[in-house]
């Protein structure tokens, strides 16, 4: 738990704002707002201590909904602009949201990136396998049989994004799989990943009924994650490659050094200035 | 500050690193220049004032960043060290050729300001009042520098000290109906830093109404075109956007580092005979057409002088009606520089 | 679709905390659910939906009326005893279409219900505390009178086809 809870205990409903989603009716991403909110609830984190940073896509229209600060951005850059905003403010909470497209394609080397640098913040993208807001295009993480689009009326034809075991290579220091489907868990997820002290990884499967409407049938594929969690990487790289991808809970948790720049004036400008002195 | 290694720009990254540390700041290596422009919209979003210094090919990667702070209205400055484009170019040279990517990249009708230092000396002088402006106004600054100046060393007066106030406008705790993207008079609405109870809000790079809400109305997006155009049209800049030196009927008119040999050749030409002022802009944009006019008044003949290809800053002045007929552009491309002797060769054709 | 609890209930003041989630939760999920069949543009779905809130209002008024002067647990969202992943009357909220007609509105609503029956009376069934079985069982019987008038609503509704609802710009195309 981190800080004191407020006089008056904030509820899950207190972190939601009065703007309606325009996601469509049964997606995915409502049972994640709800969970985010109780999440955020549970923890008794001061709102305006709490930013939520998004790129662009359905997923990323989340900030907009909680009554958290948020920065709703470019396609792709959610990591960058919540690095910068950490780097900038470390008293705050950073969270950050997004889609599949926005985080492993066009923001994939931002991915690699933040997690590499590990900084204290947690990132939740909200996989559906494909790019709605676009109207149901191919994604990193569809599979390469999805011939659905006309974009790639033959499937993608390329392998799929395994984001786990990227998150996990380039050095993040938590990595977890929820549902939206089942979300009691994914609250717990989301509580885990926020206290986490370093860059938390939860990829959430969070079906789209609209482009997707087969994922329905996650429900019935879901299950607990074929491996304990872990601090060793080795044993989490072996257990996310087991596991078919369905499988939801902590799959890596590893204390690391945590990234954040060095604080500590020692001059003043004038002294800066005074160096120049001929 | 958060930069990526560029040549010529990385001499500014590697001074910055140790001695920003210093003061209280600090310089954020990122992963590539999408991510350097966003990082410090994140950290002027969080209220902390914050820029980066890049060259051609980085800017051109930041222009949808820059979009963006300029539709959510997050103050940032780029410095932009230009050397010879356009691609890779001539990294190691100068030129004066990102005048156009820096006054119209954007997509969309996105108002910024645009400022060019004039000399070594002068770099300071108008960073400083780029983040000035920018704070105050809430918008983007492009600062354009070169590469002469970027790797060159020199010894130089104390430079002089911008005088706006560069105080950013912020909502204090608990303001009633706190609306981010208010509308007033002056177009600067309060930014609610994080941390502030009461004035949560979602800054947004899609258009919005006065809340921050995403809205493709038309009025919204009206108010807030007009509302981003306002602030900085109707700022009073004072007289720091341009400087002139001698006095005649016969002007050399320029921007940035020709602005060196601008002088000396106004110099030069008014000791032959033929009195000349030269006239250098340091606030390409918003431009001050009206005081510019009044400096141009009374002038007989006038070269406009850059050192780029396509007389990018002759035709920006003729496209803002800015130019009596009779100017002529002396624009040649880097890497070599433009010398006095060229100057004053071009203007003597003109008698 | 056989809900259960994971442990018995064994107070009122956890029985309440139940309840109140479970109602607050679903009067909160109907609303959105409404919310967004108005964002796209099926009002008569919504219109149900809205009216479906005003269940769970009811119930959670009488809650907190129960709970008057008493100091409900603080239960941790996911140590809820019931045994679906979500609070039983959401569960199937994810069924939901942006061109849903009444016919599958209802068959929602109805399951949603009747999980919430089940709920109330699995909690009955296997307390040991008799106020607990009481309350447990009143809040099934208003359930089950929900579950009740539901379907009195599909046989109004009868085998009457209301038209298909149609996108002229669907999202997908067939092909």
């Amino acid at each position: 738990m981190t800080g004191q809870p407020p006089a008056i205990p904030l509820k899950a409903k207190d972190y939601k704002s009065e703007i309606k989603p325009v996601w469509c009716p049964g997606c995915g991403h409502f049972a994640v707002l709800s969970a985010l909110t109780k999440a955020l609830a549970y923890l008794a984190l001061p709102r305006e201590q709490t930013a939520l940073i998004s790129g662009i896509g359905c997923s990323s229209r989340l900030p907009a909904y909680t009554e958290v600060y948020g920065f709703h951005g470019v396609h792709g850059r959610a990591l960058a602009v919540a690095s910068g905003l950490k780097a900038a403010r470390p008293d705050l909470t950073v969270l950050v949201a997004g889609g599949d497209g926005d985080g492993f394609s066009i923001g994939g080397n931002h991915f690699l990136h933040a997690c590499r640098r590990n900084m204290d913040m947690t990132y939740i993208v909200m996989d559906n396998e494909v790019y709605g807001m676009t109207k149901g295009q191919a994604s990193p993480t569809t599979s390469p049989d999805w011939a659905q689009s006309k974009l790639t009326p033959h499937g993608t034809g390329i392998p799929s994004f395994n984001p786990a075991a990227i998150a996990l290579a380039s050095g993040a220091s938590f990595v977890a799989r929820g549902f939206s489907g089942d979300p009691k868990s994914m609250t717990q997820l989301l509580v885990e990943a926020i206290q986490h002290k370093g860059f938390s990884f939860l990829q959430v499967l969070s079906p789209c009924t609209t482009f997707r409407p087969e994922q329905k049938n996650w429900k019935k594929e879901v299950h607990e994650f074929s491996g304990e969690t872990t601090d060793d990487c080795v044993a989490a790289a072996q257990h996310i490659q087991i596991d078919d991808g369905m499988g939801a809970g902590i799959i890596y948790r590893r204390e690391l050094p945590v990234w954040q720049p060095v604080v500590d004036p020692t001059h003043t400008v004038a002294e800066l200035t005074r160096g120049f002195a001929l | 500050m958060a930069a990526y290694p560029i040549t010529p720009a990385s001499e500014i990254l590697e001074w910055l690193a140790p001695n920003l540390e210093k003061i209280g700041g600090s310089l954020l290596q990122a992963e590539d220049e999408l991510a350097s422009i966003n990082m410090i919209i994140g950290g002027s979003f969080g209220g902390v004032p914050s820029l980066t210094a890049t060259s051609g090919p980085g800017l051109s990667l930041m222009m949808e960043g820059l979009g963006l702070a300029v539709t959510s209205e997050t103050p940032v400055v780029v410095c932009n060290v230009m050397r010879g484009g356009p691609s890779t170019g001539i990294p190691t040279k100068s030129e004066q050729s990102d005048l156009n990517i820096a006054l119209y990249g954007f997509h969309g009708d996105a108002p910024h300001l645009v400022l060019a230092a004039l000399d070594i000396q002068d770099c300071c002088f108008t960073t400083q009042w780029a983040v000035q402006l920018s704070e105050e106004m809430q918008t983007v600054a492009i600062v354009l520098s070169y590469q002469s100046q970027g790797q060159a060393r020199a010894i130089i007066d104390p430079p002089a000290e911008a005088q706006a106030s560069g105080i950013r406008s912020t909502a204090p705790a608990g303001t009633d109906g706190y609306l981010r993207y208010t509308l007033n008079e002056s177009g600067v609405s309060p930014m609610a830093v994080p941390g502030t109870a009461g004035c949560i809000y979602t800054a947004d790079g899609l258009e919005h109404n006065q809340k921050g809400t995403p809205s493709s109305m038309a009025t919204d997006h009206l108010n807030q075109l007009d509302k981003r155009l306002r602030k900085i049209v109707h700022y009073n800049y004072g007289s720091d956007w341009a400087i002139t030196r001698g006095e005649g009927e016969n002007i050399i008119l320029t921007w940035g580092s020709s602005s060196g040999a601008a002088f000396e050749a106004a110099e030069r030409l008014t000791q032959q005979g033929h009195a000349t002022r030269a006239i250098a802009i340091r606030l390409l944009a918003p431009l001050q057409r009206e005081s510019l006019a009044a400096l141009l008044a009374n002038g007989k003949r006038m070269i406009v002088v850059e050192q780029n290809h396509g007389a990018q800053f002759f035709q920006y002045l003729h496209a803002q009606q800015a130019l009596p007929g009779y100017a002529r552009s002396l624009a040649r491309p880097g890497p070599l520089p433009i010398r006095p002797n060229d100057i004053v060769t071009f203007m003597m054709e003109e008698f | 679709m056989n809900i259960s609890i994971t442990s018995p209930i064994e107070s009122v003041a956890e029985f309440l905390a139940h309840a109140e989630a479970l109602e607050l939760e679903s009067v909160e999920s109907y609303e959105q659910l409404a919310d967004s069949m108005e964002v796209h543009n099926n009002p008569e779905i919504a219109k149900l939906f809205r009216k479906l809130a005003h269940f769970g209002e009811k119930h959670a008024q009488e809650v907190t009326e129960l709970a008057k002067g008493m100091t409900l647990p603080e239960i941790s969202p996911w140590d809820f005893k019931w045994s679906t992943p979500d609070s039983p009357e959401n569960a199937s909220m994810d069924e939901a279409h942006y061109l849903m007609d009444t016919h599958q509105a209802l068959e929602i609503a109805l399951i949603n219900e009747i999980q919430g029956q089940q709920f109330y009376a699995s909690v009955a069934a296997t307390t040991s505390n008799d106020e607990v079985r009481k309350l447990a069982s009143e809040f099934a019987g208003e359930e089950a009178e929900h579950v009740a008038l539901l379907k009195q609503w599909q046989a109004n509704l009868g085998n009457q086809d209301a038209l298909p609802l149609d996108d002229l710009d669907p999202p997908n195309i067939p092909e």
